[in-house]
């Protein structure tokens, strides 16, 4: 038997992010109007969450609340039967007034009265003003339950602790705090917990939400990873070769690995995005790479790979892992390796080059270029740190994510120090690599390895930039 | 209740046909969202994200094809399973034959290491395997024995080589990925039953011979000793005798048989010890082992893992469904000065001129101002506004209100002090537009600092302050609020009615 769903009304003082809290837990940053500004959301506008497509919540989003001051004495003065609040809300609702002064703050208690319970949206950092109390006066007239959600909590200005002081006297003990803007799954899930407390029914269904969302962001956590990981493992073969002794042929050869290895990095922002519910403008990234006609905050930018260069260097694994390249792909004849590399240098081709690693393709005298391990490094560093910003940001957020060129320590997103073996593996499987001109044949493979390096990736530290540079002839990363 | 938001499981061919079609979109690069096949899994409600990938790749336009070639494909997994029971069959009887000796005189002790030993020996192997410790993706790959392998290995290649399907290649991909992922369990089903049919075979065989022909038995040992044996000999009879409610052999039945060979008389014993310990130490437990991997192969359906390639270019489109608009609700709002009583505003009396707090942030009255603002006050009024009090819940306000309807001469003007942190709200609007038929008011605005520190939007929250204003026929007054040090202005006569800072 289908239980019917449990209809709740987003109600609360205007500007305090009502239709922000709806965004949020809808996951739909387009829905309604957010401003800054009072009298944003003007009409009652419903959305149902729904479990595999199973209805489980209607939320209402409803006007503000801007004059519970005076409707209360309005109220007051309608009379009635001192304990029957509902029947009071009533027959204001069918006075006259409820068509004019108070038209919006009607459509509130209407709505208030068809649904089962209201969550009251509170900014925290706000005082406990009159007015607020008012409107919880008047809102308890109308004999639902209120859940109080204490918003902006991840502000410093945040009082939370007096507004729950102030609540318990109102005999509101229940508090959720919600940050609509700075998301977390946990708090989303404690918000339905104190509500199945409150309602002391409809559990069953609320714990299927909590549990499909908990599950989802499991989930995207999963995915997000794996998306990395198709990059990390296609960017980790991708080459491109150009004749030993052609300098011009080798600088396009440059040009073209570096456009390769962009334009997938882009693909894969996309995909996050997408996997996240978000839109290329909630981050500021994606606009960021070329100004100016200068590469700024770029994969390749010289002092970044100057900077990883340096960290990876010292990682003990590194450098022995890519001679061991070199020697694999020279079949062991790596004479003559280290004189190419030198020549290419010595070219001057430019940053790709000068930190690409140069493996020598011995069968046809040509040089073989490949994305080099501090590179690889920013990459994930970067993408890492873009997955954790998108679980944070509650779709509410107006103002895009700035991901600045922050350094993370390659030992903090690579397990034991070093690049993964996946990684390895696929600088050694070039035909794997999308990116190669061919179309991969070896899917199959592909996928295994980046299922392989999205289990040790690691990407909770990623985020844990270590801000320490050592000395001062360090670079600092704008 | 069920938590069906939690289950991936599918049924296996509809596995293979989802993975095989994602495997082909992801070769081909293109994922069609707008189709029919979309739609009607986007439509299918309630349904979780992996029904509707099932769903939508069964209604392709290639799917009937390819659902065909999975069910031959999984045909040939079922005669890769034949196969292999059939070779388990004969190699069982071949083994057993080999045991009938062409002189009537079975060797029980060459019987029972070929045909009991071989087996209990591959299923210790099996046992160690299966659960010597080791890392959780090496245990997915090994332990299921080699005929399970070779079994696997038969069907892959069936998939690949006997089927014309062009997306045979993904087909054959997608076989070896639930190889991977659960095929131990099958293998491991097909190794037991294997061995079970080695087993059949050759219990079958013996007792074949046993009804039709005649033979003796001995036990022939060159280094063992005879007493060691004696014991090992009715220590292996007495289960299948207690079972069997047969007689165990008796002390002089075995040492005839270690002696030379059985007398006439014992054949039918010993032909019964062969065959039971066959049916109990190798038989039993092998079936065991094959009904419990059947029933765990029957009850365990492979899991979609949406989170791979191919699937997440689905999920946008599929799981939209997540968050249903239910539309807005009643008519459209009327017009904000529908909902305004306005009142005009009244001409500048005689009186000095009066202020008041409205929710400010500061708890102190009369509230800090910056010296910028105070030199301001003093240039415009000649002297300093009387702080009447601060308005900051309904009891102040009525009381404010009835204290500057009483004042004699009217005020000059009410200067209402606003903090920038509040936003202007019809409430305040109305207050002041009932203020404002007394006398003059006019807004001064403060805490744009605390504003701006809290990462707000200054200029933003002025417009809507002047916008307040306007509807409202209020002045604001321009003043700069530079936070220079800050300067107590005079106390009130009223000081009374301040209100501390709302009720707590
Ligand atoms: N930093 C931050 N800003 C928030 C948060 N919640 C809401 N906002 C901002 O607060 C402002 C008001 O948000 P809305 O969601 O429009 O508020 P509302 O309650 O729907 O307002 P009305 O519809 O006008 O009554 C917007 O500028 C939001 O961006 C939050 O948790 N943190
Ligand atoms: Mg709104």
């Amino acid at each position: 038997m289908p239980e019917s769903p449990l209809s709740l009304a987003v109600v609360g003082h205007t500007n305090t992010g009502k239709t922000s809290l709806m965004r949020t837990l809808t996951r739909d940053a387009g829905f309604g109007e957010v401003s800054g500004s009072p009298s944003t959301t003007r009409q009652v506008e419903g959305v149902a969450l729904q479990v595999d497509g199973r209805r489980i919540v209607d939320l209402y989003d409803t006007p503000g609340l801007e004059d519970a001051g005076r409707l209360i004495e309005v109220l007051d003065q309608i009379g009635g039967e001192r304990h029957d609040g509902p029947s009071r809300i009533e027959s204001f609702l069918s006075s006259p007034q409820a068509d004019q002064l108070f038209e919006q703050e009607a459509r509130v208690l209407r709505q208030l009265l068809a649904s089962a319970a209201a969550l009251y949206i509170i900014d925290a950092r706000e005082p406990v003003l009159g007015k607020y109390q008012d409107e919880l006066a008047i809102l308890t007239m109308c004999a639902r339950p209120v859940l109080p959600v204490l918003n902006f909590t991840a502000s410093s200005s945040a009082r939370s602790e007096q507004w729950r002081e102030a609540l318990a006297r109102v005999n509101l003990h229940a508090v959720a705090e919600f940050d609509t803007v700075v998301f977390s799954v946990e708090a989303e899930t404690k918000l339905w917990q104190r509500l199945i407390n409150l309602l002391d029914q409809r559990g069953d269904a609320l714990q299927d939400l909590i549990a499909h969302r908990n599950q989802q962001a499991l989930f995207q956590q999963a995915a997000a990873m794996r998306i990395v990981s198709e990059l990390l493992i296609d960017v980790a073969g991708c080459e491109r070769t150009a004749d030993k002794d052609d300098a011009a042929a080798q600088q396009q050869a440059s040009q073209a690995l570096q456009r390769a290895v962009r334009s997938a990095e882009q693909d894969t922002i996309k995909q996050l995005l997408d996997l996240f519910h978000f839109t290329p403008s909630d981050v500021a990234l994606l606009e960021l790479p070329i100004q100016d006609g200068q590469l700024r905050g770029d994969l390749f930018d010289q002092q970044v790979l100057q900077y990883y260069a340096l960290r990876v260097g010292r990682g003990a694994g590194a450098g022995a892992a890519a001679g061991a390249a070199v020697d694999v792909a020279t079949g062991g004849l790596s004479l003559g390796a280290g004189t190419v590399i030198g020549t290419l240098l010595g070219t001057g081709i430019g940053t790709g080059l000068a930190s690409g690693r140069n493996l020598v393709d011995k069968a046809r005298g040509r040089i073989r270029l490949q994305i080099d391990d501090p590179t690889l490094t920013y990459l994930a560093g970067r993408q890492l740190r873009l997955i954790r910003a998108l679980q944070q940001r509650g779709h509410a957020s107006l103002t895009p994510e700035q991901l600045d060129n922050e350094e993370s320590e390659p030992t903090s997103i690579w397990p034991k120090d070093r690049l993964p073996n996946a990684v390895f593996k696929a600088r050694l499987k070039p035909a794997i690599s999308r990116l190669n001109n061919e179309t991969s044949l070896q899917n199959a493979a592909r996928e295994r390895l980046a299922a392989e390096l999205a289990q040790v990736i690691n990407p909770e530290q990623a985020t844990n930039t270590n801000r320490q540079v050592d000395n001062g002839s360090s670079p600092r990363l704008a | 209740m069920e938590r069906r938001s939690t289950n991936h499981r599918v049924r296996l061919p509809d596995w293979l046909l989802a993975e095989t079609t994602r495997r082909a979109e992801l070769k081909s690069g293109e994922f069609v969202l707008d189709d029919a096949a979309t739609r009607a899994a986007v439509a299918l409600s309630p349904a979780t994200i992996s029904d509707r990938i099932v769903l939508r790749a069964r209604r392709k336009d290639a799917s009937s094809e390819l659902q065909q070639t999975i069910a031959e494909a999984l045909g040939g997994l079922r005669w890769a399973f034949g196969i292999l029971l059939l070779l388990g069959l004969l190699a069982g009887a071949g083994a057993a034959q080999s045991v009938l000796a062409a002189d009537g005189i079975i060797r029980l002790s060459w019987a029972l290491m070929t045909l009991l030993g071989l087996p209990t020996l591959m299923l210790l192997i099996w046992l160690l395997m299966t659960f010597w410790p080791r890392s959780r993706q090496r245990r997915r790959q090994a332990g299921s024995g080699l005929p399970g392998r070779l079994f696997w290995w038969l069907s892959t290649l069936l998939a690949r080589r006997l089927s014309t399907h062009p997306a045979k290649q993904q087909l054959a991909g997608s076989l070896a990925e639930y190889g991977r992922l659960y095929g131990r369990r099958l293998a491991s089903l097909a190794t037991h039953a294997f061995w079970s049919a080695f087993l059949l075979g050759a219990i079958g065989l013996l007792w074949a011979a046993f009804v039709g022909l005649r033979f003796d038995f001995s036990w022939g040992t060159t280094i063992l000793s005879s007493d060691r044996l004696q014991a090992l000999i009715l220590m292996l009879g007495y289960l299948p005798a207690w079972l069997s409610g047969q007689d165990l052999p008796s002390q002089a039945q075995v040492l005839a048989l270690l002696d030379q060979q059985s007398s006439a008389a014992d054949r039918s014993t010993w032909a019964w010890y062969l065959i039971a310990a066959l049916v109990l130490y190798g038989l039993l437990p092998r079936m065991l082992l094959m009904l419990g991997f059947g029933l765990a192969q029957r009850n365990n359906q492979p899991r979609l893992d949406v989170s791979a390639p191919g699937y997440l270019q689905l999920l946008p489109v599929l799981s939209s469904s997540e968050a249903k608009p239910l539309g807005l609700q009643g008519e459209p709002a009327p017009n904000l000065d529908r909902l305004s009583q306005i009142h005009e505003r009244a001409e500048a009396g005689d009186g000095q001129a009066v202020m008041i707090g409205i929710e400010l942030e500061q708890k102190d009255w009369p509230p800090q101002l910056s010296e910028a603002v105070k030199a301001q006050l003093m240039n415009d009024e000649q002297g300093l506004p009387l702080a009447l009090g601060r308005a900051d819940d309904r009891t102040a306000r009525h009381q404010l209100y009835d204290a500057i309807a009483v004042l004699d001469p009217t005020p000059r003007r009410i200067i209402a002090v606003c903090s920038l942190l509040r936003s202007p709200d019809r409430g305040i609007g109305h207050w002041l537009s009932s203020l404002n038929a007394l006398a003059p008011v006019d807004l001064v605005l403060v805490d744009a600092s605390l504003l701006d520190a809290r990462g707000g939007d200054c200029k933003s929250r002025q417009q809507d302050w002047a916008a307040l204003a306007d509807r409202f026929k209020l002045v604001i007054l321009e003043y700069h609020d530079e936070h220079g040090p800050e300067v107590e202005l005079e106390n009130g006569p009223e000081n009374g009615l301040e209100h501390g800072s709302g009720k707590r």
